[in-house]
């Protein structure tokens, strides 16, 4: 269970003040993130620890990072973007 | 999700002296220099050639210090390793504090003897990449 003051902090981290990234971010936080179990939640509370450039060229698909926990939640981001594109 | 940690590349992080900040031993380099200047033109010419004797090898002591490797911290496939010259030991982590973007603060456990390490890291011993991935690595592996 997905305590409010953690999705709040997560909704706040996935502000980014980049457009591109704020559109994909936080819908993902709004609609997925209480359902992440554990290890998908501490991976994206480390995914929000990277800088915007870094978030930016893996959420474009231009890179992936090297971390397996992140690659995958990237992965699952951006599955996301394209399945639900109507909600944002 | 941590069965990727085999396919995760290892991490090899210098420890190394917090050292002088390279503008403060600029800004003292300078300061040195003003007063090689102000001890000449008052006259006191032995006073400065004493002090132009011993301000190169202290200018080049305070710009090397820092940069002697005191070991490397290793992290592969999920497990923490110290490597020093007298050897190398597993580490349990317990804390980290990352803080101003500068230097990480860690607290491990000698998996050995179960003895306190603290380590401290700079982040100008270390490239973007390796600075990112630690700090990722940490997320991950201390909320565990």
């Amino acid at each position: 269970m997905v305590s409010n003051e953690e999705l709040n902090r997560m909704r706040w981290a996935a502000r980014r003040g980049m457009l591109e990234l704020d559109l994909v971010l936080e819908p993902f936080v709004a609609r997925c993130y209480a359902q992440l179990d554990a290890d998908s939640r501490r991976a994206f509370q480390a995914l929000m620890s990277c800088e915007d450039q870094e978030l930016y060229a893996w959420l474009l698909g231009r890179e992936q990072p090297s971390e397996p926990e992140l690659r995958d939640l990237v992965e699952r981001i951006l599955a996301f973007t394209r399945t639900a594109p109507a909600a944002h | 999700m941590s069965s990727g940690y085999s396919h995760s590349p290892a991490l090899h992080l210098p420890l190394t002296e917090p050292g002088f900040p390279p503008g403060l031993s600029y800004l003292l380099g300078a300061a040195i220099g003003l007063a090689l200047l102000a001890l000449l033109q008052r006259g006191q010419f032995a006073a400065a050639l004493a002090a132009a004797a011993v301000a190169p090898p202290a200018w080049r002591a305070l710009r090397g210090a820092g940069r002697d490797v005191a070991g490397q911290l290793c992290w592969r496939a999920g497990r923490w390793r110290l490597r020093q010259a007298g050897g190398e030991c597993e580490l349990q982590p317990q804390a980290g504090l990352v803080a101003c973007g500068r230097w990480v603060w860690l607290c491990f456990r000698r998996e050995r003897d179960g003895d306190r390490v603290t380590l401290w890291l700079y982040r100008r011993g270390m490239d973007a990449q390796q600075w990112r991935r630690l700090r990722v690595r940490l997320r991950l592996d201390l909320a565990r």
